[in-house]
């Protein structure tokens, strides 16, 4: 099967290298969507890939995801992969998100640092509380029942991909895309994945404020 | 009295944007009545506010510059909600021909 593992990526020259030498490994087809970085992002990216696509303008994680999702497809991908560019996943974990698909179990996988109490030691205090409350909160809205809901590791097959139709340029697109998979009744599995929280990525990571505006942004979504 | 003529003066300006707005087709005949109207309606209060006593009564507040108050207030949140959608849309307009770029440099 025709896997790519689509990488949205902004200013993240001081890690992407060892990002893409590690995915190199896997011998799946990468995608850096590089989001108009001004750190030489796209020139590291190049070195590995031949697959990097460029926004001109900053547009947000959701909105390069979405393009590298549109690339993978039309480029015959059967399964795709998305992954962070911070250094915060590990690329074993993408065999444990391919495998249900591949064996037909699901049409979506999602990364789950909570399924293991050996991940959820390492998630900082504060992350926890909101990462809780982001789960409760989708929980409800959604019907789904997932332990997980920001987690930027997941897999779709082509089909699912092409149904789940998110339009959130910013981070409310990772539940945006939980709520299309309610809605359209689309199977999914949550997979034990374990996050690495470094000082990088802690940094570039989502903060209470993020949570906030992301809340915002659904409500009003819902408004229009 | 000085507060009237300033009303008036604003309004003036107000509804002259208005129609050259229309007049430059920015604004279509909709826009220009619902403006018009909205300025007019305006200028009706500041030189005859005790009408608003009416309206007061009517909606259950006490004084006629309070209805208008919250009237204005609603209306605002309104403008302020479709300001915020019409900005989404743009933006998602923006993502749309940055991805768009983006795609068809990769496909050459």
């Amino acid at each position: 099967m025709n896997v790519a593992v689509v990488i949205p990526a902004f200013n993240e020259g001081k890690v992407i290298r060892d990002v893409l030498r590690e995915l190199s490994t896997t011998g799946y087809r990468l995608i850096v969507v590089d989001d108009a970085s001004e750190d030489g992002t796209a020139v590291v990216a190049r070195e590995f890939t031949s697959d990097v696509l460029e926004h001109l303008i900053n547009r947000g994680q959701g909105a390069a995801l979405k393009t590298g999702i549109q690339y993978a497809l039309q480029t015959g991908a059967d399964i795709i992969v998305t992954y962070d560019a911070d250094g915060q996943h590990r690329v074993e974990d993408i065999k444990s998100l391919v495998r249900p698909i591949e064996a037909g179990e699901c049409e979506v996988t999602l990364g789950s640092r909570y399924l293991t109490e050996l991940s959820t030691q390492r998630v900082p205090f504060m992350r926890k509380v909101l990462h809780r409350l982001a789960v409760a909160y989708t929980n409800v809205t959604t019907g789904l029942h997932l332990t997980d809901t920001h987690n930027g590791l997941r897999a779709f097959t082509a089909k699912a991909a092409q149904r789940i139709q998110f339009q959130q340029d910013r981070m409310a697109h990772a539940s945006e895309i939980l709520e299309e998979i309610a809605r359209k009744h689309i199977t999914f599995k949550e997979v034990p994945v374990t996050v690495r929280y470094t000082e990088y990525s802690l940094a570039k990571g989502q903060h209470v404020g993020d949570f906030v505006k992301i809340l915002f942004k659904i409500f009003i979504n819902k408004l229009k | 009295m000085v507060i009237k003529i300033l009303i008036t003066i604003f309004v003036a300006f107000a509804v002259s944007r208005v129609y050259l707005r229309y007049r430059d087709k920015s604004f279509g005949i909709f826009a220009l009545v619902f403006w018009s109207l909205i300025w007019g309606i305006v200028l009706f209060f500041a030189w005859l506010p005790r009408s608003s006593d009416t309206i007061a009564r009517v909606l259950g507040v006490g004084r006629g510059v309070e209805a208008l108050l919250a009237i204005a207030v609603v209306g605002l949140f309104y403008a302020v909600f479709r300001l915020y959608v019409k900005l989404e849309w743009i933006e998602h307009e923006i993502t749309t021909f940055v991805r768009k770029v983006a795609l068809q440099k990769k496909h050459k």
